[in-house]
């Protein structure tokens, strides 16, 4: 018998400090490790726990993959403390990812907060490559302050491949960008919502905010894709613990069109 | 045979045959209090063979309360990870009745679907369950509005149907011919009137408990009718003990913790106010009210949309247990002349 709940032993071979509270470490398992963009993985630190973290690196890289982190709490905080040469342990992937053969054709927007940035990641490293199938590509993209940008040298090199735009709540002496909470950027970027597809990753404030802009700008709720975050044990649908409506997050999502959950109580 | 007769004299005798090839895990009765436990010479005599559901679940031994899922130990710099699936002998479980049988069959649903539980199916694979029909019925069994009848057709080894100086032993299953086979010896063939009288007796129950509660079947449509309003009421009763989730036999949350190099599962319950809350604080059903709606939901919604039954078999264990007073029925019934009145 097969376990599920078995963690497979992956090496961290990298961490990089993203922010003074996010790190993006590259793990490595023994065979190769294969996804789609919008999944997530459930990692074990042995003798504290398991979480889910969205997987951030490209899916065209089999034999190594990343995942960023924020300090949130106890599992997180001993992750952080994890170093290179370091083990972890890993379930997954899990969850359905985004639909990317379905966009096909279509503009494409993005919109991400904060740490929210790192599933998005993988996705935008996907369409770059797959660049002549959609049209055109947007970055909303908006942190607390400029030092908690993640990926920054990334989002200047995406400038080249598509229209990137980046906002803080609060800026500091060096900073020269906008300044304003995300959906601020819907003000200076003009975005037809005509074939156009929208997805979403942020805090549950964010995302209400930014799912109220769009829909205003005229974006359908069938249009808009949302990665929902639910307090989850298994990542398999036993559970329970990841319930919203008759869907598990775990296995139905973590992506969402607006349209399948609009009508949940608190569904961000 | 698929069917045969044994008379109260050899069923020590028979009992004893099997506890020589399996574990066999039966209720036994001390005082006035029932536990599940290993059969043996000495506690054959308390066997209590009862005449209507018990009062635990017989999800405790498929899904344990509290279960080893993990056994870690660091190994140079690496960590061994090593499954805590155990072997385990082949049990016989005795004194499982419709409302059990149909809340494996719906706990199945959940941990044998494509991605198998382990755990469960190790246990599920291993394990005999022998039935039996009720002989009554309870004051809170409203298993009939359920859409069950007082006694096993399917998902058993082995049913027992009581008669007059005995039982009817019925086959449900291969095993359950090799186990009859194996007490040859003991039983005989059944008479006419021992199987007219097990009509008599099933149908005797069966009307006695169709009497007892009427709401709609539409359960789902029903709770879907729900106000918000309605919940809250509700809730001002609860004490969130969680009684009513630990003792539902289909409930199947659990949490994962950690402990000693070693992983964890422990029931856990959707009306638990932590049960959402996530790391920073936020939490999606902080109410009390938006948890009991859950619960409700999840049984008679969610359960049916995902896996095409209500998450219900109408044991009644929950009105037993609640110290608020909460009655699942009152709550369907009262739903139902709310819906009635709009
Ligand atoms: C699909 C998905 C993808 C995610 N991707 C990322 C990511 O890429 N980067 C990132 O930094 N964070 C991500 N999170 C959030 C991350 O899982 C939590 O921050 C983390 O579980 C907190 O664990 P902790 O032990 O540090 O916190 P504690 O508050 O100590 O939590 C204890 C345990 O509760 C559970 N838990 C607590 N919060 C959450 C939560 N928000 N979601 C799920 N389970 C939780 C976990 O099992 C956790 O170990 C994601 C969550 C989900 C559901
Ligand atoms: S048994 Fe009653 S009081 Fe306890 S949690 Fe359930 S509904 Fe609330
Ligand atoms: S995380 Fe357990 S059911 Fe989704």
């Amino acid at each position: 018998m097969e376990n599920p709940y078995l963690p497979k032993i992956a090496k961290i071979i990298n961490v990089k400090q993203e922010t003074p509270i996010v790190k993006t470490f590259t793990l490595k398992l023994e065979e190769e490790f294969h996804f789609k963009p919008g999944q997530f993985v459930e990692l074990s630190v042995f003798g504290v726990g398991e979480a889910p973290f969205g997987l951030s690196s490209s899916l065209y890289t089999t034999d190594k993959f990343e995942v960023s982190v924020m300090k949130a709490g106890k599992l997180t905080e001993a992750l952080h403390s994890k170093k290179t040469g370091d083990y972890v342990g890993i379930r997954g992937p899990y969850g359905n990812g985004y639909p990317v053969e379905k966009w096909v054709g279509k503009n494409i927007t993005i919109v991400g907060g904060g740490i929210g940035l790192s599933p998005l990641r993988s996705l935008i490293l996907y369409l770059i490559n797959e660049k002549e199938k959609y049209k055109n590509i947007w970055l909303l993209y908006g942190a607390k302050t400029p030092h908690d940008l993640v990926y920054k040298e990334e989002l200047a090199q995406w400038r080249d491949s598509l229209n990137v735009n980046v906002s803080v709540d609060v800026s500091d002496e060096n900073w020269v960008g906008n300044v304003g909470v995300v959906t601020i950027l819907f003000d200076i970027v003009k975005i037809p919502p005509s074939e156009n597809i929208s997805v979403v990753c942020g805090p549950p404030i964010m995302m209400k905010f930014v799912v109220r802009n769009l829909t205003k700008i005229g974006f359908t709720s069938e249009n808009i894709y949302l990665s929902l975050e639910r307090m989850m044990k298994c990542g398999i649908g036993k559970c329970g613990h990841c319930n919203i409506g008759k869907y598990y997050v775990c296995q139905d999502g973590p992506v969402f069109t607006y349209e399948q959950v609009k009508d949940i109580p608190s569904p961000f | 045979m698929s069917m045969a007769f044994i008379s109260h004299i050899y069923i020590p005798s028979a009992f004893k045959k099997l506890m020589g090839e399996y574990a066999v895990l039966a209720p036994i009765k001390k005082n006035e209090n029932v536990f599940l436990e290993v059969l043996q010479e000495t506690n054959l005599d308390q066997l209590h063979l009862n005449s209507s559901r018990l009062n635990f679940p017989f999800k405790s031994w498929f899904f344990l309360p509290k279960e080893k899922m993990l056994e870690y130990r660091l190994n140079k710099k690496a960590m061994d990870v090593k499954s805590a699936v155990e072997e385990m002998r082949e049990t016989i479980l005795i004194g499982l009745k419709e409302c059990d049988v149909k809340a494996i069959d719906l706990l199945d649903k959940v941990f044998l679907d494509d991605i198998k539980d382990v755990y469960y199916e190790n246990k599920r694979k291993n394990t005999i369950l022998v039935t039996a029909d009720c002989t009554e019925a309870l004051e809170t069994c409203f298993c009939t509005k359920m859409g069950l009848k007082p006694y096993p057709e399917k998902g058993y080894d082995l049913n027992l149907s009581a008669v007059e100086g005995g039982f009817l032993i019925e086959c449900g299953s291969e095993k359950g011919k090799e186990i009859l086979e194996s007490i040859n010896e003991f039983v005989e063939e059944p008479t006419k009137q021992q199987l007219k009288e097990r009509e008599k007796n099933r149908k005797k129950v069966y009307q006695k408990l169709s009497r007892k509660y009427k709401f709609k079947d539409d359960l789902k449509t029903l709770i879907l009718s729900s106000t918000e309003e309605f919940w809250e009421k509700l809730s001002e009763k609860c004490v969130e003990c969680l009684g009513c989730t630990y003792i539902c036999p289909t409930c199947h949350c659990f949490y994962v913790s950690e402990n000693d190099w070693r992983r964890i599962r422990t029931w856990d319950s959707c009306l638990s106010e932590a049960f959402q809350k996530v790391a920073g604080g936020a939490n999606p059903r902080a109410r009390l009210a938006s948890r009991l709606k859950q619960r409700f939901h999840d049984k008679f919604v969610f359960f049916k949309e995902k896996y095409g039954e209500y998450a219900c078999t109408g044991c009644g264990r929950c009105i037993e247990v609640c110290p608020g007073g909460i009655d699942i029925t009152e709550v369907l019934k009262e739903l139902e002349s709310q819906e009635g009145g709009k």
